[in-house]
Order: structure tokens, then sequence, then C-alpha cells
């Protein structure tokens, strides 16, 4: 994660100029003469300016609030971004909920070489209650047409101070200005993180406010910021985005004691544990007792109970879908409904685990929706698993999903690293990232007969990841829908006597065993023979083919695909032209393909290996992986050519 | 947003039942074949009291054989709720968990639209296993009897059905009507007495989802019940004829919307000066709607079927389909062009008003300028698509004209097979290594022109991606892509220059390579082991490509493909490769696929065709070094 850096406020003194040229509150001839945006000519849109100010303040009850300002100024350029006219604000509408209040929102037009604005009134702000929990206001911003500039400016008011929402300074269309502001009375302490590839200025000085004689102003600045934009093989495209990220450490009460929050990996550990909805559910085993006494009674190997453990907690259990390292119903009341959230099942599963003796602790996660938790924080994660520690290693559990296994995690769970919190009070780093191979072995036995027309027999197997993607994938398939999907993935064949077996049985491979019947992998030009010696199972398209790449590739997994082929070419006939053999590996062994053939009498003998050792490639390796690719592929579509005796 | 809320609601155990008739094991295999969810009862008591009122009492009992099946629970209700309640049983019908009224959730429907005040009442239920049975009882009630419920026992693909009952009771004076359809494939059964009427449907196999077979409203049978004299929000309304529907709706829904200022009036005017054709005065006035205003999805008023004034829209500039439709038509008002709202079913699966049974129809809305014996057609809730043109998403069905008299169904503009062309024109040029470097020039019309029309206003980037993806050819690199809109032509022209690196295979001396290479239909249709609808073609099309293949001096052709000419029911496919030269050689392709509806024993036949088509469009050609 070379990325993510650790800013350290104290002491930064930032260089930026209060230089920014577009002001928000007005909008200039010039700026709606503007036919495109400087920093990409092909945007719809830009943002001129976005400043967020986060400031506290006392509620009348006398609790401690922030109150966030963000003003936001956009320029349209063309239909297509019509729609950045329409805002939409999520917000927090439970027990002490938030309080989102639109304070402007107007449009700017050109009329006549004359600026002429159009206020939003009330008919064009609307709430929506999506749920108990969250509330959306939304604007739709008035007599916006190509060249408009529209502009907004709403306030949020929450008592969820101990984290402000992340900024993010990146965006799908071109930023001209962006500033974060926090400013926050002394006795509160914070811990900032940044993240992304740019570099905010930083500005700190001392002010004051109603609130409090004493406050650090902390202002994070960026100018002409290109757009951000998704690639293939990425996981959140939130990870890369520059970004400020505020977490409370500290608060001194009135009376001078001083309140310390998580900043460092042991009290954030200590915090998580001293939750009720966390390190009390953990302990508890009084209601799983007997059902595990009886589940494991004569079993000693570790091995062995840990296996049975997690396949009685996996079957028992059924997963909301809500991602949480807090209970809610707490362990207890989940176990007896069967039904539980993350944090439910999973330290149900821990404390199964310890009660039988096995080295076991929780293991905090952030989800790839969640992005990735870098600094010492209770509220970055969002997601918990478990470990135990083995003779071989530590093995990783997630009992949620109903096709996961140890160390077959689902893919929302694998995103770099977790924190493991020990008995001891540690929160250890442990990588998430798959280490085993996925394998895939296709074995072909096939014969072409004087027709081109092909017949064979497949037999696949798929270990691991590979498995478990079939699994998921075929949990979400209709009946019969398997045999048709993979003869629309392997072209025009005709597929028959499928078989699976272990579809079902978790730890064990998948086999999947069937016969196929093509009529159309032959091309038959004047009595010649013309195939591919891969036959339907060629990879015949590069994946890679953007020019250029900013992101790392992720595949999630290593893995490795094996395929061999036996074929009996019709008699009457010899071969002309046989492809070479061949081997291709990325540097460090980070790849590897190998292409192996061999003709003899009527038989041609194909083997090919590609192997994906790494499961993240980062981007400057792009170029490489994806000539990689293309030997792959040319190779891949190299033909056999048979002629007639 | 760092912030997590949980939420979870769980229901009163108290009393736990068995019902054995609910076991899995006495649902018979032919329902259980392609289901992922049967409907072992449902029936719905359908009470209309007065003409603002009527309740519906459910009772429904669903087994859920696998998670793709737990959607069709449909434990929702959109009415008023009396009661509300559901049990859950295991799959050999041991009670496991009961919901009361206070365990259903309330939410917005904001799927799709911005604004609603709409809400849904629905369970919220994580199963604990499959498969499982669910009991679930309402009543409701309602005072818009234009919207009565309709009884469709199969409402979903992979759903079978044990029994489905439905039973309406109704006041004789209100001109209760029904209409039932598709009941010659099943055996539906009908009680009618005195102000009472009842259907029952048993043993319905769930249905298989088929591509290109037809909407599952073909293929299901269902019944519309109406009232002749109902009522909406308040006010009362008449479906005895399309014509008198239409007048209600006129006067209820847009008499009195469309009034704008003194000042947008004399705008208009001053735009349209001089011009006298009513058609270049509505193309003007269509083109300024188009630049002054954008969708917005907001459902209010009357069950979200009143638009919202003219006058509104001038000021702020967005509306919905309603609004943005009836926007058009006030100003085309003030110029003296007379044009109607048109009501509409908008999907790109053409699905018509019932042309016999006057009821509350329609999802979407356009505008009708009235040209002789015909209309002029114009969707204004897009700011891009041509002055007439409608696209896939409207044509080739019927809509209710809204006319204070005279109102009722016509059909929108149909697209023939010849209508929707696509010409491709162009050359490429190939090296000894295999290389290739060409340009190509694309020009679609009709529904191919809606399809292409999509890439204007792309980036560079989704351009180049497209193109990928569009032309069959690895390692290809895209020099120069450049689209075209001619929205009067209504035609789009797309010009590429493009290279590939080893398009052609060279192993043996030899250069083998696709002849066509900027057009291939090589998708095949799936297929399957027992066809069981229908093939329906839904609009045709036609394709002519003519290409030039310049080859390098010193290569002769060994062997090229033959020339192709199919004929079938389905469409034609021609093609032609001359020599004209020692370097040249010209390439002529067909393609015509009508539209029609056909014997599912034809789908074969069909999918026969494409894959004639998909081999002989990846056909071969190969030149020897001389």
């Amino acid at each position: 994660m070379k990325n993510i850096y650790i800013l350290f406020v104290v002491g930064f003194i930032g260089l930026y100029a209060d230089a920014q040229e577009y002001k928000f509150g007005k909008a200039t001839v010039q700026e709606l003469q503007q036919k495109f945006s400087p920093i990409d000519s092909t945007a719809d849109a830009a943002i001129l300016y976005k400043r967020e100010v986060v400031k506290f303040i006392l509620s009348s009850d006398n609790y401690w609030k922030t109150i966030t300002e963000t003003e936001v100024k956009i320029k349209i350029y063309n239909k297509n971004g019509y729609h950045h006219a329409n805002f939409e604000k999520y917000y927090y509408d439970g027990p002490n909920k938030d309080e989102v209040v639109f304070l402007a929102a107007s449009t700017y037009n050109l009329v006549n070489g004359e600026v002429v604005k159009t206020d939003l009134k009330k008919e064009g702000q609307f709430t929506i209650q999506k749920n108990k929990y969250t509330g959306i206001k939304r604007i739709a911003l008035p007599n916006v047409t190509e060249g408009s500039i529209v502009e907004y400016k709403y306030t949020t008011e929450s008592y969820r101070f101990e984290s402000i929402d992340t900024y993010y300074f990146e965006e799908e269309i071109p930023v001209e200005w962006s500033q974060f502001v926090v400013k926050v009375p002394i006795i509160f302490g914070y811990n900032v993180t940044a993240g992304g590839s740019l570099m905010p200025e930083i500005k700190s000085e001392v002010g004051k406010s109603k609130v409090a004689d004493s406050e650090k102003w902390t202002f994070f600045t960026l100018t002409k910021i290109k757009p951000i934009k998704a690639e293939s093989y990425i996981s959140n495209l939130n990870n890369y985005k520059t970004l400020i990220n505020l977490e409370l450490s500290k608060y001194v009460k009135y009376d001078g004691t001083v309140i310390k929050y998580a900043s460092d990996w042991p009290s954030v550990a200590k915090s998580i544990f001293n939750l009720d909805s966390f390190g009390k559910q953990l302990n508890k085993s009084s209601y799983f007792k007997s059902d595990i006494d009886a589940l494991l009674a004569g079993v000693s190997s570790p091995e062995e109970k840990a296996n049975l453990i997690f396949n009685f907690v996996q079957s028992r259990m059924n997963w909301t879908g809500y991602a949480s390292y807090q209970c809610y119903e707490g362990v207890e009341k989940a176990y007896a409904n069967k039904i539980g959230n993350v944090a439910e099942i999973n330290l149900m599963l821990t404390a199964m685990f310890r009660y039988a003796k096995l080295n076991a602790d929780p293991v905090l996660v952030s989800t790839v929706d969640n992005g990735i938790a870098v600094f010492p924080s209770r509220t970055g994660f969002n997601y918990v698993i478990a470990a135990i520690s083995t003779e071989n290693g530590q093995i990783l559990y997630d009992a949620t999903s109903k096709f996961s296994q140890p160390n077959i995690l689902p893919k929302h769970v694998i995103n770099w690293t977790g924190r493991r919190l020990t008995k001891n009070g540690t929160a250890e780093e442990i990588s998430l990232m798959p280490k085993m191979i996925s394998k895939n072995f296709n074995s072909i036995v096939a014969k072409l007969d004087q027709n081109g027309v092909l017949n064979g027999n497949v037999k696949v197997q798929s270990t691991d990841y590979f498995a478990h993607n079939l699994r998921e994938a075929n949990a979400q398939r209709a009946k019969e829908k398997h045999i048709e999907d993979l003869e629309k993935k392997l072209g025009n064949v005709e597929i028959n006597d499928y078989v699976i077996a272990n579809l079902n049985d978790l730890p064990k491979p998948i086999s999947e065993n069937y016969n196929l019947t093509s009529n159309s992998t032959v091309d038959i030009i004047n009595g010649k023979m013309y195939f591919n010696p891969l036959l339907v199972f060629a990879t015949s398209y590069n994946p890679f083919t953007d020019n250029e790449r900013k992101y790392p590739i992720n595949y999630r997994y290593p893995f490795q695909t094996r395929s061999v082929v036996n074929l009996d070419i019709p008699a009457g006939y010899a071969i002309e032209f046989i492809p070479q053999s061949k081997v291709v590996a990325m540097p460090d062994n980070v790849a590897k393909y190998s292409y192996n053939i061999v003709a003899k009498d009527n038989q041609i003998q194909l083997s090919v290996i590609f192997e994906m050792n790494k499961s993240v490639i980062p981007a400057d390796e792009y170029e490489t992986l994806k000539r990689f690719y293309n030997e792959m592929v040319t190779k891949e579509n190299e033909k056999i050519i048979l002629h007639k005796i | 947003m760092r912030f997590t809320v949980f939420l979870l609601i769980f229901g009163v155990s108290s009393v736990f039942a068995q019902k054995p008739e609910y076991a899995t094991t006495l649902i018979s295999a032919n329902l259980i074949d392609n289901a992922n969810a049967v409907v072992r009862f449902h029936q719905s008591d359908v009470t209309i009291t007065s003409r603002s009122n009527y309740n519906i009492k459910t009772s429904r009992v669903v087994t859920v054989l696998n998670e793709l099946g737990f959607q069709h629970i449909n434990a929702q209700e959109y009415r008023t709720i009396k009661s509300i309640e559901a049990t859950i049983y295991d799959g050999s019908g041991n009670e496991i968990k009961k919901f009361k009224r206070k365990d259903f959730r309330e939410s917005a429907v904001s799927e799709g639209s911005m604004i609603t005040d709409n809400r849904v009442t629905y369970l919220d239920y994580t199963p604990t296993q499959y498969p499982f049975t669910i009991v679930y009882q309402s009543e409701t009630t309602d005072s818009n009897t234009a919207f009565l419920p309709s009884w469709y026992p199969v409402n979903s693909k992979f759903v079978s059905v044990e029994k489905s009952v439905v039973k309406i009771r109704y006041p004789s004076d209100l001109g209760f009507k029904y209409k039932a359809y598709n009941f010659e494939n099943s055996a539906i059964q009908k009680e009618e007495t005195t102000n009472n009427i009842s259907f029952t449907a048993q043993n319905i196999a769930a249905i298989k989802d088929e591509s290109y077979s037809p909407s599952l409203e073909k293929l299901v049978p269902y019944v519309l019940f109406g009232l002749e004299k109902f009522r909406l929000e308040g006010v009362d309304g008449d479906a005895k004829s399309w014509e008198s529907f239409s007048a209600w709706q006129y006067n209820v829904l847009l008499s009195g919307t469309d009034e704008v200022s003194i000042e947008t009036q004399n705008k208009i005017k001053a735009l349209t000066n001089g011009e006298t054709d009513p058609i270049k005065k509505a193309k003007i006035i269509y083109e300024y709607v188009q630049n002054r205003t954008r969708y917005v999805s907001i459902q209010l008023g009357i069950g979200g079927w009143k638009p919202m004034k003219a006058s509104d829209v001038d000021r702020l500039g967005y509306g919905d389909c309603k609004a943005l439709t009836n926007y058009t038509r006030t100003l085309l008002n003030v110029v003296g062009v007379p044009s109607y709202y048109a009501v509409i079913w908008g999907d790109r699966e053409k699905k018509n008003m019932e042309q016999d049974f006057v009821s509350t129809e329609g999802n979407h809305i356009i505008l009708a300028i009235p040209v002789e014996n015909n209309f002029i057609w114009l969707e204004c809730t897009s700011q891009s698509i041509p002055f007439g043109f409608l696209g896939l998403f409207t044509d080739d069905r019927l809509a209710l004209l809204i006319k204070p008299t005279g109102g009722g169904l016509v059909r929108t503009q149909i697209y023939k097979t010849d209508d929707n062309t696509q010409y491709t024109k162009g050359k490429y040029t190939i090296d000894p290594t295999g290389n290739i470097i060409g340009n190509v020039e694309i020009k679609s019309k009709g529904t191919q022109y809606d399809t292409k029309s999509a890439l204007q206003g792309r980036s560079n980037d989704e351009l180049d991606q497209f193109y990928k993806n569009y032309f069959t050819i690895n390692n290809l690199k895209l020099d120069k892509i450049a689209v075209v809109n001619d929205k009067d032509k209504v035609e789009f022209t797309e010009t590429i220059l493009l290279k590939a690196d080893r398009y052609a295979n060279t192993e043996n001396a030899r250069l083998m390579f696709a002849v066509n290479a900027f057009n291939q239909f090589s998708q095949i249709p799936q297929r399957y082991r027992s066809r069981i609808h229908p093939l329906e073609i839904s609009r045709g099309f036609a394709d002519y490509d003519e290409i030039t293949i310049a080859i390098p001096e010193g290569y002769s052709i060994d062997a090229k493909p033959n020339n192709y000419n199919l004929e079938t029911k389905f469409g034609t496919y021609k093609t032609e490769i001359e020599q004209i030269n020692p370097t040249q050689i010209i390439y002529k392709r067909s393609l015509i696929i009508n539209s029609g509806r056909f014997e599912p024993v034809e789908y074969e036949n069909y999918r026969k065709f494409r894959e004639a088509i998909a081999k002989a469009d990846n056909a071969k050609m190969v030149l020897v070094k001389i």
C-alpha cells in the first residue's frame, strides 16, 4: 500500500496561497462562456469549487455536535453532464439523527450576455426516508442548459463527532479547487489520515469560535484535480482516491481529565474488547456448551475440532446481510434464532473455537466496499472473522457464507490486511490475501472425424477459489442453466452427459465431466483442416486492452490453470503444420505460461499451464503483463493444419 | 461513510404449531421442475363496496425451494393495511416463526424515481433454511377504484402454482367488467353469480426462461377487472369506452395544467416567427424544449398520474415524462399546432394497451402531432433524440390519445425491416506478417440508429472500449474514431481508422484470416434440449457490407470461402467474394433478419440459420506466397 501515507497535523505549516480562481455565490461571464474543462477537455461537467468546513457546536441540550458546511459549484458543459445538476445527500436518520439543511441552491445562465441567476425554491427539495436508519435529501437545480453553472450549499449536523466523514478530493469529473477545513476546539484531539496519490497543501492556524476560545483550524487544499476513472480488475475505486480521514483520539473533560481514544493498536484492541457488543459476546459460552460438547465428543485432533465447529456454525447460522464487528441482538439470541449479523456469527465461532481449546482470535476486517483501514481506529473496520493458529500457520474462517471454507473467504473480505485481536491485548496485522494457489485442471480426450466434427470427453477439476466461485455462481443460477451457460461460454458446442461432483461437499474440489460435440471448431478450406489444438478452450482475447493503467491489477488470489489435450486426427490426414512449443514468463516468476505440443502418428498431445503467482500486480508492471497476455493469446490462436494424404 | 447501523426484526415466537399439509414432499413432481418457488395456495377476495372503496383479503401460501425463489414470497402491500401477518414453516410443515403487523417494515418506493409519495410495507425476513413455506395473510383497503387488482396466477418465471383463486364481489350499479386473456392453454374455472365472479387456476407448471420467447404476458393466463364508474383521488371517472375514458383523463389530469406566462408565449411566438408550416414550427419548439429541460422523475399527485403545471416546468426546466410532454403540448398550442398527450407502455419489449378493455394502464407519456391521416410522435424526455423519432422504447404499440373528445387508441410508428439498416463500407490492407490496417464507415438507420446513437457524447476512452468489443479483432488499435449524429436524416455515421497486429495466422508460410473483419454476426442463440415457447423476433433489420481487401504483392489466393446464399423464413444471408486484380478482393455481404412469430419447433431451425451465418462470417481465406 505505497499510496497511503500518514500525516501528523502538528508541525505541518503549509505553504498554500488562498488563490482560488473560482468563488462561491457568484458566476462570471467568463466562467459561463467556458466551453470545456481546461483540466480534461472531454469532461461533461467539472467542479469549479468545493469547500467543506467541519465545526463544533453545542446542541440546545448541551451536547457536542459537529456541523459540516458544504459548498459546491459545478459547471455543466453538455447534456451528458445534466445529472450533475441533481444532487442527493444520504444521512443517518436513526435515533439522534443527523440534520441536513439546504441553505442555497442556484443556477447561473448567460442570457444575452448577462448573468442570470435562478434560485431553487422549496419545491425543488425533497426528503425521502429510505429506511428506519437512512434518509435522503434531494435537490434538482432549475433551468439547466449546456453551459450553466449550478451551486448549492448545505449543512449537516451530527452527534457522531467520534469519526468525521471521510473527505474525498477526487471525483469522476475534473475538480478545479477543493478544500476541506476542520475547526476543532483544543479539548478534542484527532488523528488525521490521508490517502491516495495526491498531496494536499496543508495549513494550520489557531482560531476561536462561539464554543471554544482556542481551536485548531486545519485547511487541506488541492487544485486542478484530474478525474478518477475505474479500471478492470480493481477492488474499490475509493481506495485510490485522495482522501482525508479524521478519527477522535482524545477528549479533555471539564474537570481536566483526559479521555483517550484508541490511537495505537493496543488501545484500539482494548477499546473494542471493552464493548459489550464485542468482548462480552466473545466471552459467553453457556449457550452453546452442551451442543459443542456433544459435537466434539470423542474428537481429539485440533484440526478435526476446528472443522466440526466451523461446519456446525456455517450450517446452523444464517447471515442477515448486515456487516459490523459489533453484535446487535447478541450471540445468545442469534444462536437461538439461527440468524445473525457478521459479528454474532463469527464471534460465536471464535468463542466455540476457544472453548475447544484452539488458539483462536477474532480478526477485524474492512470489507472491499468499506475501503482500507490504515490508521489505528475503531471505525475503519466494519467486519470480523476468526483466525486459528496451528502448527502449519494461521487459518482464517468466515461462517457467514454457506460457501466459504477454512482460508477460502468471501470476496468482499479479501481486502489487503486485517487486525487479529489477541487475548493479551495486541492487534497484530495479518494478511487477508490468499496464498495458496487455486487450481483448475482440464483434461480433454477428443477425436476429429473426416468431416471436421469434434467429439470429446472433458474432465474438469476445480480447487479452492475456483471451486468457491463455481459454488457461488451455481447458487445464483436457475436449474438447468448450468449446461446452457457452459455451452454459451465455450461457443458453439453441444454438451451431453454432464455430471458435477462435490458441488455441495465443501472441502472437496469440484469435478465436472461431460461429452462435447462441435462442428464449428475446424475450418475446412481446400481439403485442408485448420483448427486450434486447444479446441474450444483457447483464450482468444487479451483482457487488457487499455493503453495505460493507473491502479494495481487485483486478481484476489493466485491461481494455476492447466489443460491437457489428447486429440486423434482423422484417418487419411497428415499433419502439415503444428505450432511450436513455447514458454513465456514475467520477471520474478510473477506469471508463467508454458505450451507444450507433440505429434505422434495420428495423435496430438498438448499441455498448457498458466500460472499467476501473485494476487495483486502493481500498475507499473501493466505493460509487462499486457505483453505477457499478448504472447499467450497469440500462441493460443495458432492453428494446426492437416492435409489429405 | 463509516457509520454502521444494524437492524433486525424478530417476531414474537409463541405457540409453535405444525401444518403437515405444507410439507414440501407433497408437491407433485411436475410443479417442482424449473421452479424456485411454488404457490401452494393463493386466494384474493376483493370486495368493492362503493365507487370509492374496495377491500382485498389475501391469503397466500408459498413454498420457497431455494434462494432464487425468495423474492416470490411477495409479502408486501402498497395499499392501506388493515391487518398483515405471516408465519414461516420448515420443509416438513413445522412452524418456525411468526410475524405480526409491527414486524413489517415501511419504506418509500424509490426505485427509479427521484421523488415519490408511494410507500410499501414489506416483510424483512432472513430465511434460516430452504425449503421453507410462508403463510401470508393481509387485509387492505383503497379508495382509488381506478386501480382494481388484476389476477395473474402466474406472475413470474420459475414459479409454479398449485392453486390460485380470485373472488370479486361488486355492486351492480358501477358497471363492473372483466376480460380474460390466454385462457386457451390453461384449465381455468370460472364461476359467476349475481354480483360475484371467481376464477380458479390449478396445477400450472413453472415457466422457463428461453431466449427469443414472447413476453410472459403473452404466455400466461390473466384477468383484468375494472369499473365503468370509478374514482381516482376523490374524482369520479368514466371508463365505458376509450373515448370517454380519454375525455375524463383530459378533464381531470390535463385541464388547468397547460398555461404559461405571457413572456414565454411571446418568446415561443418569436422563435417560430415567419414559419407557417406547422411541422417546422413543431420542430423548432421541440428542439427548444430539448435544449432547456431535463428529465427528473417526480411521482406525485393523483397516484402519480397528474402532470406538473406547464408554468412550473417553464420555471424549473425539468420534469418527468408527464410534465415534459404536457409542457411541449402547451408550447405547441401557443403557436397553434395541435398535439395530444398520449399514454403508453414504455419498454423495449413491446406492450400494448388492451384494445378491448378500458382501464387505467401505461407507464409512460409521449406526444402525438396529427398530420393528415397519421401522427408525428415526440419523445419529450430525451435531450438528444431526433424530432419525430421514437426508437425501441415506444415503437409499434397502441397508445391512448388524451383528448376532450374523440380520443382513443392509435398505433405508434412501426420500424420495418427495411427501415433498420446498417451500411458498412471499408477497406483493409494485409501485410506479409499478418498485420492489417484499414478504415471503415458505418451508417445506421431506424432501430439500429437508436442503438448506435447512444455513442454520441461518449468519451474517447469509452468509444475505444466500445469498438474493441464491437470488432472481433485481437490486438486492435483504434487510430481515429469519429461519430456523426445527423438528426435531420436520422442517420448515425461512424468513421474509424484501425490497425491490428497478427490479424492473420501466418503458420506454414501462409496467411489465413477471416474475410469479414468488420461485421461478424457471431452470437448463436442458446440451444434448448426441448424448446417450449414460440420463437419471437420482435424487430427485423438489414445489414449491407462492402469491404475491399488489399493483399500483399507476391501472394496468391490458395483458398477462399464459397459464396453463400441462405434463404429462410427468418431472413436471408448472402456473401460474394471477387478478386478484381492480383492484389484486390471485394467482399460483399447482406444479412436480413425478419420479424415474426413462429412455432416452437422453428426455434431450432432459426438457431441453425444463425449458426450457419456465424460460421460463414468467420470463414477464412488462405493466401500463399507465389
